[in-house]
């Protein structure tokens, strides 16, 4: 019961702020705060709770929607969709300290940030294609109306147009695939709890050329929001246009990976394994193009999108390989690397809130006048060059262990990967950190004589650095939490 | 005794938590610093030190249970598992592992007691501290790795540790840059290992089952054999780890610039931990580099080469830490050329001995400059020998230790470093005639830059007074002289320690010959005295004078730097500019921005309604999309 009610915590609390009177500040604060913290402890509850001895999906439940179509309104968990929750817990609850400071019109903003929170763990915990594609789509809804409300003025216009065609697209060349699959298979697809009944029994309806096909357009339609290369180039836009929570949430929970498993993966293995080459070539280039490009940018969202482009990279390497191993890392990464990219944009967002800029020579020497910053900032940078110690190394080290075999060159650019984001991460941290104290933007052009800019000293405003940095390192420390939860629910998807 | 590596592996990183998770915020609210300064130093001198006795408990335990050459004691607790592929962290306790052990503790426990006072009155004095004691603790994990992941793991962490030290000065925009540089071209040997390992994983997979375990690879590579090609490059690719870290010709650069870091972090670096580690490894894993005789002259000929490069450059250097730093390179190389000649023994004992003259030469430069307030050979001449024999008088220990670490680091009879110069020459002499002839003219260098060094420095007396006035000179407390005191007798003594046998198991190895010792020794006391007849009463450098061309290329350091900033602005540079151009003019311009525009053209209408466009056009957005998948979904299951 839990995991149904998980999404409508949130939704809850939406409806609770719409309801709140935008005078009472304090009230939709921590009606935000509660609820996204009662999810968050609602999934740390299932987490340890997991029972390891079933291997299945658990905490399964049936609403009756439209049977008659397939379309039963159905929830539940397996090891995969229980991490992804997590991780969207804990982004959604350190994300939520973020809005929470919103300055205009916060009860709106607030509003669709729980929209959102709940519509992404509606996504996770739904075993039915159809809610899994509905709320998905749902989730575009509170994401323009955020962007509209608090997003960078002078950019989020192109950056909402960009997004909605690439979304469009996207969506619309992967709606095409399932519905191809709907029909071949029969209202009996949509149940994901059903998946390999349905391949027992109708694996001849589908031929290798059907499931090449089918394979291709979902990894192409899902692939877009997943920033698969050369399908990325919506992401440094948006995600330089959008208030720092909705980026934190947005390119730390990624959809993409999680459909592309439920969906291409565990109905069209051969149709994927045919693409793999193709995948780990595209990989490639996205691992060295991201990393390439994040050398050139002079502001810390575009470094943080490219980054996330070519770590992302290494994603599609797991995925070419295809194995228990590479996808389990795989989860992992996502993992790991969605609270290392929230954790980076609550950072920047930080450096906008005093300094109204994120142009990386703006600012330096702040490890003297914002320790609490650059301590949090190196750890970032230090997580996302694979450091061992954080969770983003033992999901990178086993997705190159399990590629290797199949994918040498993918691997061996992912190591490249690895050596670049050192080079612009540690390129960052010496131009904001290191030196002697500085700052002189463009924006706000006071050279030198004001006060210096003031560090996180509030405990309040730690929080969020504090829980994502955190994760990472207990993750990191021990990964096998995790992958004894993905592995089983992995190997059954294969 | 497995227990007890398991507590000397945790103490340093207890007191590196408990520093910088306790006692820093308590600095930083209370008004009392000094007391929690000194409360960092205590915990970091105490817990260091205790793993040291641990360590001498663990090495007579180990004589008790008359362990030898071939002992090999092991523990792991798993770390990931995930399907077959088993990784664990472990203890793998051997002689080597053992004497390694002896030395990092020993010398880090004296390097901290330096520091408590050399580092009085800097700011982050407790961050210091903390950073030393997870260095130690990432160079103990090195060292008791059972297998290859751990060992790649701290690795890196000894990578993160030694950027925390050498950019301890972070305001400083030198320091700043060479913490950068350490960090980024030992991150590229990091690359060519983590590559050597998933080759290496990769053959045995093929020939069975995979294994990143030291005992199951010995074990396996003696059952199979594997394809000797891969073999060969897996085994580069390790080497490649080994010449980041123990800064070997081309991943040395980093080395000489890592000297911004404060003095006693460099004596650590150079003498026990960091460099030392790339040496451990080779020596480690001998079993697996002895299968590849090509990888293996690949190594001895990087070693020699980087012997004879650092030689030269040390010639030509001004600044006391650039000397000893191109030094060290330079006896680095020979362990790893000892290495690659099938002799790790002899490596592994140079490096034992090299670790306590090294630390000795650091802390007793670092004693200079806190006396002198300078890190130029040519000031600190002027500033000593205004006086006739100040160096003696004012800072007799200093002085007196600082001779007998450069008589061992040149190999004079009967100090340490002549041993086990000896066994290093001695595998030299058994290799290519190349290789002895180089190794032996780096022994003459050696002594030729040292000598050039103390005769400048204390046996000049031409200079004129200037700078500080030689009565202000006197020498520090016992907190920095005592571990001066005893690294002085340990450069002596570590030739008679039993460590040898531990190192080899042929009790009847051939003793390097005396025709060996009698050339070697006349090498040095040859190099010795040209530089004090070249640089007695001199002010300022000569070589310049006497050759030109050669000294342009030896000051520029044979242009390694030069080729990696092109590198680095030209080909990176290059191919990050092609990626940015690729996605703003191609991608952005043509994909998005084109067809956006389009959109805005035919939605133009939308557009004036400005404010709240973006909701409105999300909204009718996602429910049309709803009414459509639930019609067609609709239609699909009826019919």
């Amino acid at each position: 019961m839990i995991v149904t009610l998980l999404p409508f915590i949130a939704f809850l609390g939406a409806i609770l702020t719409s309801l709140t009177p935008s005078k009472n500040v304090k009230t939709l604060r921590g009606i935000s705060l509660a609820s996204t913290a009662i999810c968050l402890a609602a999934v740390l509850y299932l987490f340890c709770t997991w029972d390891f001895s079933q291997s299945g999906f658990q905490h399964v439940r049936a609403w009756d929607f439209f049977a008659q179509a397939g379309i039963w309104y159905q929830t539940g968990l397996d090891g995969t969709n229980l991490v992804f929750c997590l991780l969207n817990g804990l982004v959604t609850f350190a994300g939520a300290w973020i809005a929470i400071r919103t300055t205009s019109r916060l009860k709106e903003y607030l509003f669709y940030y729980l929209l959102l929170t709940g519509c992404m763990f509606a996504v996770f915990t739904a075993l039915n294609v159809f809610f899994l594609y509905v709320f998905y789509e749902m989730t575009l809804i509170p994401v323009f109306a955020m962007m509209g409300i608090a997003g960078i003025r002078a950019k989020k216009e192109n950056a909402a147009i960009r997004v909605a065609l690439y979304m469009t697209a996207g969506a619309v060349v992967g709606l095409f695939a399932l519905l191809n699959l709907y029909d071949i298979l029969g209202p009996g697809f949509l149940d994901l709890t059903q998946t390999q009944n349905i391949l027992a029994s109708k694996a001849a309806l589908l031929t290798p050329e059907t499931q090449k096909w089918l394979a291709a357009l979902l990894i192409l339609g899902f692939g877009v929001m997943t920033t698969l290369f050369p399908l990325h180039s919506w992401s440094p836009a948006f995600y330089s246009a959008s208030p720092v929570s909705l980026a934190m949430v947005h390119a730390g929970v990624k959809v993409g990976p999680y459909i592309l498993l439920r969906t291409a993966v565990s109905y069209l293995p051969e149709g994927f394994q045919f693409w793999s080459p193709w995948i780990a070539g595209l990989a490639l280039a996205g691992i060295l193009y991201g990393g390439f490009a994040a050398l050139r940018q002079k502001n810390l969202r575009d470094l943080a999108a490219f980054s996330s482009i070519s770590h992302m990279g290494t994603l599609f390497v797991a995925f070419a390989a295809l194995n228990t191993a590479s996808l389990s890392a795989g989860v992992l990464l996502v993992f790991a690397h969605g609270l290392m990219t929230a954790c980076s944009f609550a950072l920047i967002g930080v450096l906008e809130d005093r300094g109204q800029t994120d142009e990386i020579n703006a600012f330096s020497g702040l490890g003297k006048s914002m320790p609490f910053f650059a301590v949090c900032f190196m750890l970032t940078a230090m997580a996302s060059s694979g450091i061992p110690g954080f969770a983003n190394f033992p999901g990178e080290l086993m997705v190159f262990i399990s590629a290797w075999k199949d994918f040498p060159w993918a691997v061996a650019a992912g190591i490249l990967g690895v050596l670049l984001t050192a080079v612009y991460m540690i390129r960052a941290v010496q131009a904001l950190c290191f030196g002697p104290y500085h700052f002189a933007s463009a924006v706000s052009p006071q050279p030198g004589t004001h006060a210096e800019l003031a560090d996180i000293t509030k405990f309040s405003e730690k929080i969020p650095f504090l829980i994502l940095l955190i994760s990472l390192i207990i993750f990191g420390i021990f990964p096998a939490i995790l992958l004894r939860v993905i592995q089983p629910a992995i190997e059954a998807l294969l | 005794m497995l227990n007890l590596c398991w507590i000397i592996l945790g103490l340093p990183l207890a007191a590196a938590a408990l520093i910088s998770l306790l006692v820093i915020p308590f600095e930083k609210a209370s008004k009392e610093k000094d007391f929690f300064r000194t409360l960092s130093a205590w915990i970091s001198v105490l817990s260091i030190s205790a793993a040291f006795i641990l360590s001498v408990i663990l090495f007579r335990q180990f004589q008790a249970a008359q362990g030898h050459y071939g002992t090999a004691l092991e523990a792991s607790l798993p770390w990931m598992n995930l399907a077959g592929i088993k990784m664990e962290l472990g203890i793998l306790l051997n002689p080597i592992a053992l004497i390694m052990l002896l030395i990092v503790n020993g010398v880090a426990a004296l390097v901290t007691i330096f520091s408590a006072r050399y580092m009085q009155g800097e700011e982050g004095y407790s961050r210091y501290f903390a950073a030393l004691s997870f260095f130690v603790f990432a160079m103990l994990g090195i060292v008791l790795a059972n297998n290859l992941i751990q060992i790649f793991i701290f690795w890196e962490l000894v990578g993160v540790a030694s950027y925390l030290l050498i950019g301890f000065w972070f305001q400083k925009p030198s320091a700043s840059l060479a913490s950068k540089k350490a960090f980024l071209t030992t991150r590229v040997g990091d690359a060519g290992m983590m590559l050597g390992i998933l080759l290496l994983f990769g053959i045995l997979v093929q020939t069975g089952t995979g294994t990143f375990n030291f005992l199951e690879l010995e074990t396996k590579l003696h059952q199979n054999a594997l394809p000797s090609g891969l073999l060969t490059w897996a085994c580069i690719g390790l080497f490649l780890g080994a010449v980041g870290k123990s800064a070997q010709v081309p991943l040395h650069v980093w080395l000489p610039d890592a000297m911004e870091g404060p003095t006693p972090a460099s004596a650590l670096i150079h003498a026990a931990t960091m460099v030392a580690a790339g040496v451990y490894m080779l020596a480690r894993l001998f079993f697996l580099f002895e299968m590849s005789p090509v990888a293996l002259q690949v190594i001895a000929w990087t070693g020699v080469a980087t012997a004879l490069i650092a030689a030269t450059i040390a010639v030509v250097q001004n600044d006391i830490k650039k000397v000893l730093a191109y030094s060290t390179l330079s006896q680095l190389g020979y362990m790893v050329m000892a290495i690659g000649l099938h002799h790790p023994e002899a490596g592994m004992f140079h490096l034992v001995t090299h670790a306590f003259f090294k630390a000795l030469l650091f802390l007793g430069a670092g004693s200079l400059i806190h006396a002198l307030h300078t890190q130029d050979i040519w000031q600190m001449s002027a500033t000593l020998n205004s006086q006739k024999n100040a160096g003696f008088k004012k800072l007799p220990i200093t002085v007196i230790t600082f001779l007998i670490g450069t008589a061992a680091l040149a190999g004079i009879p009967f100090t340490s470093g002549f041993f086990s110069k000896e066994e290093i020459l001695n595998a030299a002499s058994h290799g290519p005639l190349a290789i002895f002839i180089a190794s032996l003219v780096v022994v003459m260098l050696t002594a030729y830059y040292m000598g050039r060094v103390l005769t400048v420095v204390f046996f000049s007396s031409a200079s004129k007074a200037h700078g500080k006035h030689p009565h202000d000179i006197h020498e520090d407390n016992a907190l920095v002289t005592l571990p001066l005191i005893i690294l002085a007798i340990f450069s002596i003594a570590a030739g008679y320690l039993p460590f040898q046998a531990l190192l080899s198991d042929d009790s009847h190895a051939a003793h390097p010959p005396l025709w060996l010792a009698i050339l070697s020794v006349s090498l040095a006391v040859f190099g010795l005295l040209a530089s004090f007849v070249l640089y007695r009463n001199k002010t300022e450098d000569r070589h310049a004078a006497i050759f030109q061309v050669p000294v342009k290329i030896i000051q520029e350091k044979f242009y390694f730097d030069h080729f990696y900033d092109w590198f680095v602005s030209r080909i990176q540079g290059g191919l990050a500019i092609a990626a940015d151009f690729f996605e703003r003019k191609i991608l952005v311009a043509f994909g998005t921005e084109g067809t956006a525009k389009l959109v805005t053209a035919v939605g133009s209408v939308v557009r004036k309604m400005q404010n709240g466009w973006i909701q409105t056009y999300g909204l009718f957005f996602v429910i049309g999309w709803i009414i459509l998948i639930s019609y067609l979904i609709g239609s699909g299951g009826n019919s």
